[in-house]
This record gives structure tokens, C-alpha cells and sequence, in this order.
């Protein structure tokens, strides 16, 4: 019996000591860490930011091979540098990944209705941070300084990020004339210069005219054009210079 | 109107039920709301930042919004002293050229393989650009209520914030590789097809950064952390 007792103290000692190298939390093991990140594709130059204290819902939706790990539905946060660590979780399998809050979840103004609020993404086994992406997508504009003053601005493609038709739309949908609104004029310094309102508007474009901060011969300044719908939502923002100001 | 016939109708579980329902539909509203600028939460944070707890947090958000890592109690000191000071005294200290040079000393420390440089005019343009989203974290020290972006100095917050964001994407972002000259004059391009070519180009490469910064500056003697004191001495953060 006093055999059977030591013997069973070892066991317990070697599953102990040993336990860590199996355990879920032990890099490498099983499950992932993720790197939630917004790319803002509506300036000129993308840019990226963390989506940091952002709440995820993550579902897993299949094995890819021999999996191991926890399979249940998980709910979390990540941290200040937008990472959410599930070591515990099975790999290597899809997952659904589900915004709950931050950019491209279901409270992101921008998110077109029926556009998911998920990613699916294909997850190995890693310690390594593995990306999970949310992009703000860019409407293309088109504009040209007409007679002097006028600026006509033209949509040409791309989503709704910048222009919600009527709280949204799906992408590739142009806007509507609701969404050709007034707009505000401010010059390189910010200070505000004017609110103008749109004439000759179209679906696909409207025209604004910046007199007198844009008559030629002026001194070259950078002219910011913020253009809202109807609904007073900031829709656009065009920088222009008046021709013969530089 | 209809809601003060039912309030009136209602007994005090049903009251209890309605503003119940009201407290949820606000708060999913203000929620809804604070989701219309995606750096909405930060200029709220520089609006609130005049205590230290406030400061902290504001300066918790630029850096993790932006880099990687935690800020070191020493580099937080000094960041929260700085803000605390500048909203006291409303003296500025920083500016756009300096954001630069902070950036041009820190960038090819971090990576030189990719860092390609950067200039005031770049960080004025960066500022104009996200002038509207952040418009009480960005604006000028010296500033009237008519120009806003009046001169070319910022809050230390607001410095810290251009620093970051142009630190980040000019070392892991290849549509900000390149000469900042050429790209300041594609800034004011009316080309779509430029823009689309830029996105195209735009790739999140993060692993070198994120390798350099989190294990750097968990380490208050090591060199990233007096690197980025001395970062911080260029964009004009008192010691």
C-alpha cells in the first residue's frame, strides 16, 4: 500500500513539474493570439492604428487537420497594443472572429448595413501575433476649380465610408443628392472661412463656390472643403488650391 | 408627448421597465455616436486631460493606439509633467519641425532598412489631414479662436500623437516608404488612380517594430528606453 502511495506521489509530481509544457497557456502549444488593427484607407496615404480595448466574440467554425484545444465560444478585450491573447484555444482551425465593439462592428457608424462585422481567418497554433483586420474603406472623389472659384466634385468609385447614403449603403453604391449637402470651407490654418451650400447638384456631384477666398492671384493657400449630407453628417474632405494662387 | 401619456399610465415596475429601456437606448446611441470618427475617444481625452490620471490616460491611448508596448513609468512622468504644464501655462513645447526630427532620430534607430525620412512640411500636412478628427489634440498652442492651426506649435500630447502615428507607419506602412517630399506633393493631388495605387502599396508589417518596442521598453535601463528619452528631449518634452 505505502508502495502504491509513493508511486502515486510521483505520478502527481511528474504531472506537476510536466503539466506546464502541455498546458494551454504554454507557448508552443495550441491556440492563438490575435492583432486587432483598423487600416484607414480614407486619406491619401493609408494609415494604421490599433484597435486596442476593442471586445471580440470568436467563435470556431472547423478543424484544419489535427486540432487541439479548447473549441467553446470565447469572449474578450484586447489590450492597450490591440492584442488578444487565447492560448488555450483549439488550432490549427477557423475561427470566426466577431467585432463586437471598435471599427467594423454593428455600432460603427460607418459599417454598411448587411456588410459583416466578422472575419473569418484560418489560425495556427502560435504564439505570434496573428492579424485581424477592419478597413474604413475610401470613396473616390474626383474635383476641379472652374471659373476661378467654383470647385465641381464628381463621385467616381469605392465604398460608403466617407458618403452614408441615408445612414448607409452598401460599397459601390454612388450617393444620392441627399448626400451633396452644405459644406464648410477652412483654410491651411483651420480657421473657418465660410459654409457654402451645394448647387447643381446631381447623384454623382455638386458644385461649390469658395469666392472670394479662391480667387487667383491670391496668396497660395491650401483650401480644405468639408462636405455633409443632408442629415448634417461630415461626408468628405477635399484640399484644393485655386489655379493661379501658387 | 406619447411618452409622458405613458409615463403617466405607468405603474412603478412599468416606470422602473421604461427608463430602464431609455438607459439602454441612450447608451447604445452614445455608443453608436462615438463610433462616427475613428479617433473620436482621443480628442475627448485631450478635451479632459488636465489632471494626471487624465494625462496618463491620454498618453496610454496615443502610444498603444499607435505603438507597441508600455509606456515606462519614466517616459509616463515626463509625458503627464509636460501636458500638466502646457495646460497650466498654456506655453508651447513642441512643433512641427520638431516632430520631425524626432521622427527622423528615432525611425532609422528602430529600422533603418525601411525608414526613408520625413520633414515639417510632411508633419503639417499629417496635422491638416487629421485636423478634424482631433481637432482639441492638434490644434495650435498659440491659437486664436479663428485659427486653430494658427502656427506650427502643438501640446506635448498633440506632438507625441503626430510623432507615433508617422513613427508607426513610416516603419511598418510601405505606402509612407519613400521620398516625403514626392509624397507631400501627392498629398495634393485630385488623382484617384495615385490614392488607389497608394492603397495598393499599404501593408501592416508590424512583427520588427512590435519585436523592438514591447521587450525594450519593459526595460526602464535598457537602451529603448533612454532612446526614447532622448526622442522625447528633440520633440521638446522637458526632462
Amino acid at each position: 500500500m505505502k508502495r502504491i502511495i509513493v508511486l502515486m506521489q510521483f505520478v502527481l509530481l511528474y504531472v506537476a513539474v510536466s503539466g506546464p509544457a502541455y498546458a494551454c497557456t504554454q507557448p508552443p502549444g495550441y491556440g492563438f493570439i490575435l492583432y486587432s488593427y483598423l487600416k484607414d484607407q480614407t486619406r491619401i496615404f493609408t494609415v494604421y492604428t490599433n484597435q486596442v480595448n476593442q471586445s471580440l466574440h470568436l467563435e470556431w467554425l472547423q478543424d484544419n487537420g489535427y486540432a487541439i484545444g479548447n473549441g467553446g465560444p470565447l469572449n474578450g478585450v484586447t489590450d492597450g497594443s490591440g492584442l488578444l491573447s487565447e492560448l488555450g484555444a483549439r488550432t490549427p482551425a477557423r475561427w470566426r472572429i466577431e467585432d463586437v465593439t471598435g471599427y467594423c462592428s454593428n455600432q460603427d457608424f460607418f459599417k454598411p448595413p448587411g456588410y459583416p462585422d466578422y472575419e473569418d481567418l484560418d489560425l495556427q497554433p502560435s504564439s505570434a501575433p496573428q492579424n485581424h483586420e477592419c478597413v474604413r474603406y475610401p470613396v473616390a472623389l474626383s474635383w476641379y476649380v472652374y471659373s476661378d472659384t467654383w470647385v465641381h466634385v464628381s463621385y467616381s468609385s469605392g465604398s460608403v465610408a466617407d458618403i452614408p447614403t441615408g445612414g448607409g449603403s452598401p460599397p459601390n453604391v454612388p450617393p444620392t443628392t441627399s448626400d451633396w449637402g452644405t459644406s464648410q470651407l477652412y483654410d491651411n490654418n483651420g480657421a473657418f472661412l465660410e459654409n457654402i451650400s451645394s448647387t447643381n447638384v446631381t447623384a454623382n456631384s455638386a458644385d461649390y463656390n469658395t469666392w472670394p477666398y479662391g480667387q487667383p492671384g491670391s496668396n497660395c493657400i491650401f483650401l480644405y472643403l468639408v462636405v455633409f449630407d443632408t442629415s448634417g453628417n461630415s461626408c468628405a474632405r477635399i484640399v484644393f488650391t485655386v489655379p493661379n494662387g501658387c | 408627448m406619447l411618452f409622458s401619456i405613458f409615463w403617466r399610465r405607468a405603474d412603478a415596475i412599468g416606470r422602473l421597465l421604461a427608463l430602464a429601456t431609455v438607459t439602454v437606448a441612450y447608451c447604445n446611441y452614445a455608443a453608436a455616436q462615438s463610433m462616427r470618427n475613428p479617433y473620436e475617444s482621443l480628442d475627448v481625452k485631450a478635451q479632459l486631460a488636465t489632471s494626471e490620471s487624465s494625462c496618463r490616460a491620454l498618453f496610454q491611448e496615443i502610444h498603444g493606439r499607435t505603438l507597441f508596448g508600455t509606456l515606462p513609468n519614466s517616459v509616463m512622468a515626463r509625458l503627464i509633467r509636460a501636458q500638466l504644464g502646457f495646460v497650466q501655462s498654456g506655453h508651447p513645447t513642441t512643433t512641427e519641425s520638431a516632430v520631425a526630427d524626432a521622427v527622423n532620430f528615432f525611425g532609422p534607430l528602430l529600422d533603418s532598412a525601411v525608414y526613408t525620412g520625413t520633414n515639417a512640411t510632411q508633419i503639417r500636412l499629417l496635422r491638416l489631414s487629421f485636423f478634424f478628427d482631433v481637432r482639441h489634440l492638434l490644434q495650435a498652442a498659440n491659437r486664436s479662436a479663428m485659427e486653430p492651426l494658427g502656427d506650427n506649435t502643438l501640446s506635448p500630447a498633440g506632438g507625441m500623437f503626430l510623432a507615433s502615428l508617422l513613427l508607426r507607419n513610416k516603419l511598418t506602412n510601405p505606402a509612407w516608404y519613400g521620398d516625403p517630399d514626392a509624397q507631400n506633393k501627392v498629398f495634393f493631388t485630385n488623382d484617384p488612380t495615385v490614392r488607389a495605387h497608394l492603397a495598393s502599396l499599404a501593408r501592416n508589417d508590424v512583427n520588427r517594430l512590435r519585436a523592438a518596442l514591447t521587450p525594450g521598453l519593459a526595460d526602464e535601463t535598457g537602451v529603448i528606453v533612454s532612446t526614447f528619452h532622448r526622442f522625447l528631449d528633440i520633440l521638446g518634452i522637458p526632462r
